[in-house]
């Protein structure tokens, strides 16, 4: 009988470590430092992505490029792509120049979770590639809005940032 | 399972049963009643005796579960997502931000005929490798500033924090600056991006790391 006492009491404390260790598991991992936090890394990487795919076009599928970069984004920025007229991709076409860029460095300056929006700022280096002549290289600063929709973040803003812009 | 073992075996003419004939009357008899006796006679025992072993698994079970729970709540809470509080700490974001602005305001601006100002900043907020950086930055500036009669004025534009842990940022911030050489009275501006290093000390925050982006 002793040992059956010693028994439940064993089974009582176990049970107790059992669910207070569950809800400690629940509210970690609905803690808002947890769930915000991984919304923020979430949004920077694809920020980056983002930025860095509108950043790059290559003249020689102008078409291609300009549905990716519709692809990458939504809003007004998406409105103001689609916009683009035939004289503007004839343009770009006739630029004869690869436009690559690279994301060197990002953050975001502001997140709101529950409207699925946020800020982010990112310096990019632009390497500029046109035939018979040396590649040429230029750092932008951009200031982009991330709008989030049911296909992940996309930008709905993209601004150069010159100086004295603010 | 217990009646249909039971019957045969019963009902079986055992080795020397002839002996004794009432012997199998009465093994009859238990065939009806051995079921109804079985139930209400062995079925206690054996929970009595297994309930140590069913408390046991129970408490093996619980605490496995208890242990998985934790293992889980320590890895969700220890993610470097949730360590770090850039953004999560609206209070600390803003802390180190404005201090980062307000430092390199005062750093990176320079006037050919108060360079004192800006050495005793630059004391004040720069902290190991930010200091070399600074310096190597700055070289130009100091060397031209007294025969062009330069003064530079910096801003910080935009401003984000990267990581925010333990009392450690990493910053990325984009500067404005304009420089007036009042030898020859032009004017010219320049863009610089910044990844800044900012380490919590004392009551204020120093910069201990700065490099261009």
């Amino acid at each position: 009988m002793a040992a059956q006492r010693k028994l439940i009491a064993g089974l009582v404390a176990a049970a107790l470590f059992a669910a207070g260790s569950g809800y400690a598991w629940w509210s970690a991992a609905n803690d808002q430092a947890v769930t915000y936090g991984s919304a923020r890394d979430e949004a920077l990487q694809s920020g980056r992505e983002l930025v860095a795919e509108l950043s790059s076009l290559d003249y020689h599928r102008v078409d291609q490029d300009l549905a990716r970069w519709l692809d990458a984004s939504t809003g007004p920025l998406h409105d103001q792509l689609a916009h683009t007229d035939d004289a503007t991709k004839k343009t770009l076409a006739g630029n004869a120049t690869v436009a690559t860029g690279k994301v060197l460095d990002a953050a975001l300056s502001e997140l709101d979770e529950h409207a699925g929006t946020a800020k982010m700022l990112a310096s990019v280096e632009i390497t500029l590639a046109k035939e018979g002549a040396a590649p040429a290289t230029k750092r932008n600063r951009f200031a982009a809005a991330l709008t989030r929709t049911s296909a992940g973040w996309k930008l709905s803003a993209l601004d150069q940032l010159p100086v004295g812009a603010r | 399972m217990k009646l249909l073992l039971g019957g045969p075996g019963g009902l079986a003419p055992r080795p020397g049963s002839g002996a004794r004939p009432q012997k199998t009357q009465s093994t009859e008899t238990e065939i009806v009643t051995e079921p109804e006796a079985e139930v209400g006679e062995a079925a206690p025992k054996p929970v009595w005796r297994r309930l140590p072993a069913l408390l046991l698994a129970a408490i093996v079970l619980l605490t496995g579960l208890g242990v998985w729970f934790t293992i889980e709540a320590r890895s969700a809470s220890g993610t470097p997502a949730a360590a770090n509080r850039a953004l999560t700490d609206v209070g600390e974001t803003a802390e180190v931000t404005s201090a980062v602005t307000q430092a390199l305001n005062r750093i990176f601006s320079y006037s050919y005929d108060k360079t004192d100002v800006t050495e005793k900043a630059a004391a004040a907020v720069l902290r190991g490798p930010a200091r070399d950086s600074y310096d190597k930055l700055f070289a130009q500036v100091r060397e031209k500033a007294p025969q062009q009669k330069l003064v530079l004025t910096s801003r910080v534009s935009a401003i984000a924090v990267q990581e925010l842990q333990n009392g450690h940022a990493r910053l990325l911030v984009f500067l404005d600056q304009s420089a007036v050489r009042a030898d020859n009275n032009t004017t010219s501006s320049a863009a610089a991006q910044l990844s800044v290093t900012a380490e919590h000390s004392g009551d204020d925050w120093v910069i201990t790391d700065l490099a261009p982006r």
